[in-house]
Parts: C-alpha cells; structure tokens; sequence
C-alpha cells in the first residue's frame, strides 16, 4: 500500500510538503444560477487513487471537473471558492495568474471520460496530436511518449503492428486504454478518470482495473465510479457525495466501509433528499 | 432530367471541338493570346475561370472566418443578430445583388473614380457577397454539427481554444465546410444575373485585367439562346451549355477528390495494408 | 508563440465577421438610398401604379409584381408537391437502388447551371407550348412556371430529405418496434414530425422562384401586363431589372429598377421572418 510519508521528498519542502497532489476549499459550481456544487473543501493525497462515488446528479462529475476547469466549456458555469493542485512539484492556485489560460493547466492534468473518446483519426495520430499541438514536442520525443505511453497502458502488443489504422477499429476497451496513453503520454501531474468502465464490458473493465492498480504508485488518480463493488476494490480515499454535498470520507489505512453498508448509506442519501 | 441530358449530347456533340473554343484561331495563339478569338468560347472559359477565381479568393477568407466565428467565438446576440443577417442576405435575388453592383458603380462614378465602369473585379465583389452566407452557414452548420465532446476532449488535452479549432474541430468539420465551398463555387459559375448587370459582354476577348470587361460562359449560352442566326450557332450554344456543366461537374469531382485527400491527411491514416482490414474484423 | 497565434486568429475572426455584417448593411443601405429619391422626388404614385409606358411616361411596375408572384407561387404549387413526392420515393416506397439514384440525381441536378434548363426549354418546351396553344410564341406564364418549379425542385427535395433523414433515424426502431413497416412509420411518425422542414423548403422553394431572372427572362414572354391567363406572356420584376438595365434606356426607367429591388428585398425578408417566427413559435411549443 502507498504510504504518503515514504516518498517525502526533502527538496521540495520549501515550497510545500508534497503530500498533496491537490486540494479544494469552500468550492461552490453553479449553472445558469443552480448551485451544483455546495461548498466543498477536500485534500487528494499525492499518491493512490481518490474515488469519487454517488447517486447520479450528485455532483461528481462536476466535482471532477473542477481540477482542469472544464466547467467552463460548458455553458453558463460559474465557479467560487479556491482550488490548488500541484503541478511539477509546485502548489499551483489553478485560477492563479499562471493559467489565466485554462489550457496551460489541463497539459498538466490527464482526463480520461466516460465514452472513450478517441479522435476519428489513426491510433498514433491520437497520441501525436497533443504532444505536437499542445505541448509542442519535436518528433523523436513523441516518438518515444507514444511507445512508453502505449507500454503502460498495455496496449503496445495489441496495436504497434497497426498504428495508421483508424481508431476508432480499436474495441471499446482498447479505445478507453488508448484514451488512458494518450493522458499518460503528456505526463501528467494529475490523473482524472470519469467512470473510465462504465461503457465496457466486464472483462475490458477488469483489466482497466488491473491497469490503474499498476498506475497507482506513479500518479495520483481522481475517479468518479458507479460500481460500488470497483470503488472498494480501488479506493485509497473514498469520498461520498451526495447532493452537491460531502456526505463522507474514508481512508484505507483506517478502514474502508463494507458494500453492504456503503449500498445503505447510498439508498439513505436519497430518503433524506 | 435524363432526356435534357441526352439531348444536350446529341445537339451539342457535334459542335465540340477546335472550332467552337478558337473559332479558326491556332489553339496556342489563342491560349497565349497573341491572336483575338471571335467567335469561338475560350475567352468566356478564361472569363468564367478568373471570374471564379477571384470571387472564391474574395469570398473564402471573410466567410468561413464568419461561420467559424458564429460557430465557437460568438456571444449568443451576436450570433442571433448575424444569423439572422446572413440569412436575409441569403435570400437577395442575385439581380438585386446585379443592381447593388449597379448602384455601386454609380456611386463610384459620383465619388472617387468618374472612369469606374463594369468591369471583371465588380462582378467578383457582386458575387461574392452572393456566395457568401452559403459559405457562412455550411461552415456554421459543419462546426455546429460536431459532437460537443469533441470540444470537451480537445479542451482536456490542454489544446487552447485555436488550437481545438485548428487541429481537431476544423479537420473533423472540412467535409462539410468543403461541400459548402463547393456548393458556393458552383453557384459563383452558375450564376448569369449578377454578371449580366456588372461587367459580362458579348464579345471581349480574354480579360484583360481586373477592371476590364469580360466574356463568361453563362452569359454566352444566354446570350446565343436570344441572338442565333443559323443552325451553326444553335448548335455551338448546345455545346456551350456541354462545355459549362462539364465545369460545374469538374468542380464536383475535384472536391471530393481533395475532400478524401484531405481527410487522409489529418487523420494519418494508411489504408494500404491489406492485413489490416483482416484484423479489424477479425 | 501559441498565444500569439490564437490572439491573432481570434483578431481575424472577429475581423470577418465585421466584414460580413458590413457587407449586409452595404447592400441593404445602397438599395434603399437608391430607391428612396424615387418616392421623395413625387415619383412613387407613378411607380407603384398598373400601367407600364415609358413612352408616355408611365413607370408602374405593379403588374410585374404579380408576375413575379403568380410564376413564383404556380412554380411552387407544382414544385412542391412534387419535391414531396420524391421524398417520399427516396424514404422506401420504392427500392432502396431506385431511391439511391435518386438522391444522387437530384444532387447532379443543383449543379446544373440556371442557364441550362433555360437554354434548353426554349428549343424542347417552348415549341411544344406554341403547337398546344395554337397561338402566340409559346413564351408564357405555364412555360416559366413549369421550368422554375423544376429548377427549384433540388433544392426543395434536399431540404426535405435532410430534415427527414434525421427524424427518421430517430424514429425506425421506435416504430418497428411498434410494428410498423417503412412506409407506415415514413406517413405516421417521420412526415408529421417534420412539417416545419416541408415548409422550410417551401419557403426556400418561394424564395428561390422569386429571385430567379434567367427563366423569365428567358421564357415568360416578358410582356408587361397583368397576369390573367397561362398562356399570357408577363415580366416578372427580376426579369425587369434585367431587361431595363441590359438595354439602357432612359435613365428615367432606372428609378423603377431601385424600387423592383426593394421590393423583391422585402419579400424575401418577409419570408424570412415569417419562416423565423414560425419555427420559434414551434420550438417554444
């Protein structure tokens, strides 16, 4: 199990103890006036994977979405409160002077969503096109990326013969692991993942697992989940939200909640709403 | 539509040929223009081309700037507001637009250059402002079209909001937005109205320049369909109308072509192999 | 360096919309400047009378007016139902081959030139007119109207086709699922459900018919009286234009020309609103 004090790293105390990778305060998200999100603080530790879980409508994908300031490619979304993430060993104010363009930010944080989302265009041209475009790399670097970030995901035997074939070829699993290499190729400093296995299959689901639990020790992971029984299996943190509201938070270290027990507490929130 | 078809053909075969593009004029002097060609099409072919050429030079830039612009940039007036200007431009007859042209020029004359008269850059400008909202809304209407997540993922990749645009919205929108200049381009050929008013005659020869008058397919076909003399005539303006549809379904042809080239080339795709079709559906 | 860029490309964005909105006033703002000395110069009664006599100093240009209406709305009553038709033959009441080749058909068909059908009408249409009616050129009303409505025909086909494309893949497993088969689900669910498109596309129809010159120029006769038969030959307001501007006569005909232009203007802004208002009114509904 991670250990948040076992990767202390004494020279970059000065600027903060990274044992954060991220952390809100007083958050509050509207849309066109509708609060969505009620006032929400919450610390993501720097290593291990914080869950998100709830009923639908509860808030997590907003929540989620607060990270990389995607709220605002929505329309009318208005956002309150302070949200720091650190970014290449520095905790960064994401709404800071540094990202008054939000896309300075978000090449720092991977975001892997719901449906994957390839690009209808190649398998490599997928991975190439940020690298090239947004973080403006020159061609033997992405090079090396696209491999390394294929690698990790898993997806290098299953793809490297075919690299120039639409993506969109690729099962919906692969797709979403392309997805994932894509994130990973960009190294990000924050992994965010929208019920990366809602759309799959239960073995596609299964190996996305696996992977995130070989992901895990090297990037902190922010995901929203709808299986209860994955959530448990993955979660370092669990957080449970309802109603644009924290209703609860768990840590593994002192104990994670039994399904049973969680499925209650989620069928209560909705007695009490 | 088939029968109109057959019978342009057998009208209008007979007549193709040297003659009726250079009249009795050596090809190459006629090309080089070194010999004036009377009777024959070329120099309404060359008319039609540059005419063309100009109009979509005109036109291109400020349209699909436009319907990029409404598409992502707009505020939610703006776009009502010009939307809905764009459509009442749509719908001026292209004679209206011919006279706007027309009042133009008589303004011009009163004002800043008295010598002004129809000439081959007044048509342009005419047709181009004709094309314009076709081009507007194609390119609004193929942006607009595109799944919202498309953004989303370009936005999460930490592309700015040029650069979705730039390297993901515009490649996944150029078929649309190229039927669009397609659609424009054919109507820039097409139409007879507009020149009739700004600068088409009879006989010019080649243009010869920006602020000459000049000669245009359309117009010719109009022109001899009022003024034949004889059976010769009848059936030089049958292969007219051959040579002009051949160009408007050239137009077509090439814009598929450089549609699927294009395609090709963003998506960086390689269709060659063919064990990878075998794959793919395996 | 990407800043720079984006910036710049919003600057040129910007820019092209101002050049676009600029353009639309241009032509709104020239036209009515021009047409307005007319009526402030005591021209207007003259104009927007029934009698057209340049030589008598008569400029009334109402009779074009209803020519312009009556070729534009017969081109439409025999356009439309006929666009409609095929939409349906491209929407399974016929073999699936059959629809294809019409749907590729009508797309080769925008790409025919205006000119075209004029041309040809004149020597495979007219001719045929001028032996049914026994008399006169065979330059007529019925001939423009035929030609417009089959000129407009694409364009209205298309729309429909579009709009009904789309309901309908929204529609079939609903209603297959209901039981029904192709043509059942096409007249229940698909047509009723796209009813602002068929009068999109008859808007578009209209509009198109209005603005159109070569065919009247071309083939209604171009006689200015009031329309009052098929077989009479009339001069619609585009054609007028036309005409006047081709053959140069007085300058004292032009203010009737500002004014043809205006009004052709107007009515297809009023379409335009029309179409407009309608469409929210549905959506607000």
């Amino acid at each position: 199990m991670p250990n948040t004090t076992s990767d202390f790293n004494p020279t970059e105390q000065e600027t903060q103890p990274i044992e954060r990778a991220a952390r809100l305060k007083h958050v509050c998200t509207f849309f066109d006036g509708v609060q969505v999100l009620h006032d929400i603080s919450l610390e993501i530790p720097a290593h291990g994977i914080t869950v998100l879980v709830g009923r639908s409508g509860s808030g997590k994908t907003t929540l989620l979405r607060t990270f990389n300031r995607l709220n605002e490619c929505l329309p009318g979304c208005r956002t309150r409160g302070s949200i720091h993430v650190s970014l290449k060993g520095q905790f960064m104010d994401v709404h800071g002077p540094a990202f008054r363009d939000a896309a300075r930010l978000r090449i720092h944080i991977g975001m892997v969503f719901q449906t994957p989302d390839v690009l209808p265009v190649s398998i490599r041209r997928n991975i190439e096109l940020p690298l090239r475009h947004a973080l403006g790399l020159p061609q033997a670097d992405i090079d090396e990326r696209l491999q390394q970030a294929l690698r990790e995901s898993g997806l290098w035997e299953e793809v490297s013969e075919r690299l120039h074939a639409p993506a969109e070829t690729l099962s919906g699993g692969q797709q979403q692991r392309l997805c994932l290499a894509r994130s990973l190729a960009m190294h990000p400093s924050l992994l965010l993942l929208d019920e990366p296995t809602a759309s799959l299959d239960s073995v596609s689901a299964r190996t996305i697992e696996a992977l995130l639990q070989t992901l895990r020790r090297r990037y902190p992971v922010v995901m929203v989940s709808h299986s209860l029984g994955q959530a448990l299996r993955l979660a370092d943190r669990l957080v449970l939200m309802n109603n644009g509201r924290i209703q609860h938070i768990w840590n593994r270290q002192d104990g994670l909640p039994d399904a049973p027990t969680l499925e209650t507490m989620l069928e209560d929130d909705t007695c009490c709403t | 539509m088939l029968a109109l078809v057959g019978v342009l053909l057998r009208n209008g075969t007979g007549a193709l040929g040297q003659a009726l593009f250079f009249d009795s004029v050596p090809p190459l002097a006629a090309i080089t223009g070194q010999v004036p060609v009377w009777d024959g099409i070329w120099p309404a072919c060359v008319g039609t081309l540059s005419l063309l050429a100009l109009t979509m030079l005109l036109a291109l830039g400020p349209g699909i700037g436009c319907g990029i612009y409404l598409a992502s940039y707009a505020s939610p007036r703006i776009k009502a507001l010009l939307g809905f200007a764009i459509d009442l431009l749509a719908g001026v007859p292209s004679i209206v637009m011919g006279l706007f042209g027309f009042t133009l020029l008589l303004t011009l004359r009163h004002s800043a250059a008295p010598n002004a008269g129809p000439c081959l850059l007044l048509a342009s400008c005419c047709l181009a402002l004709l094309v314009l909202p076709v081009l507007v809304s194609t390119t609004r209407g193929a942006l607009e079209a595109l799944p919202r997540q498309l953004h989303l993922s370009g936005a999460a990749l930490g592309l700015c909001r040029w650069k979705t645009m730039r390297h993901i919205l515009l490649p996944a929108a150029a078929r649309g937005i190229l039927s669009g200049v397609l659609l424009a381009a054919g109507r820039a050929a097409e139409d007879t109205a507009v020149i009739m008013l700004t600068g088409a005659v009879a006989n010019a020869g080649l243009p010869a320049g920006l602020t000459a008058r000049f000669e245009a397919l359309p117009f010719t076909i109009f022109y001899r369909s009022s003024q034949y003399r004889d059976a010769l005539d009848l059936q030089q303006g049958f292969a007219t109308t051959l040579v002009l549809l051949a160009l408007s379904l050239a137009l077509l042809a090439a814009a598929t072509r450089l549609q699927r080239a294009l395609d090709q080339r963003w998506q960086g795709i390689r269709t060659n192999r063919p064990t990878q079709h075998a794959d793919r559906h395996a | 360096m990407s800043v720079r860029e984006s910036r710049i490309a919003s600057l040129v964005l910007g820019a092209s919309a101002i050049i676009v909105a600029l353009a639309v006033l241009a032509v709104f703002a020239f036209l009515f400047k021009f047409a307005l000395p007319v009526f402030t110069g005591g021209q207007g009664a003259c104009i927007l009378s029934g009698v057209w006599n340049p030589f008598k100093g008569q400029f009334g240009i109402l009779p074009m007016l209803a020519a312009s209406l009556c070729i534009s709305l017969s081109a439409l009553l025999i356009g439309w139902p006929l666009a409609l038709g095929l939409c349906c033959c491209m929407h399974g009441f016929t073999p699936r081959p059959l629809g294809r080749f019409l749907s590729i058909l009508l797309r080769g068909m925008t790409a025919f030139p205006t000119v075209v059908y004029g041309f040809a009408a004149i020597f495979l249409l007219v001719p045929v007119m001028r032996e049914a009616l026994g008399h006169g050129s065979g330059l007529n009303w019925a001939t423009a109207a035929l030609i417009l409505s089959l000129v407009t025909l694409p364009t209205m086909t298309l729309v429909m086709d579009a709009g009904m494309h789309q309901t309908e893949r929204r529609l079939r497993l609903t209603g297959a699922a209901l039981g029904l088969n192709r043509q059942q689900v096409f007249s229940h669910l698909v047509l009723p459900a796209c009813r602002s498109d068929l009068l999109a596309a008859a808007a578009l129809g209209f509009a198109r018919a209005l603005g159109d010159t070569l065919i009247p120029l071309m083939l209604a006769g171009n006689a200015p009286q009031w329309p009052t038969a098929a077989s009479d030959s009339i001069r619609t307001l585009t054609a007028h234009i036309g005409l006047v501007l081709a053959t140069d006569s007085s300058s004292a005909t032009y203010g009737s020309l500002f004014v043809a232009g205006c009004l052709l203007l107007l009515a297809n802004m009023c379409v335009q609103l029309m179409l407009r208002t309608h469409l929210r009114t549905r959506g607000a509904a």
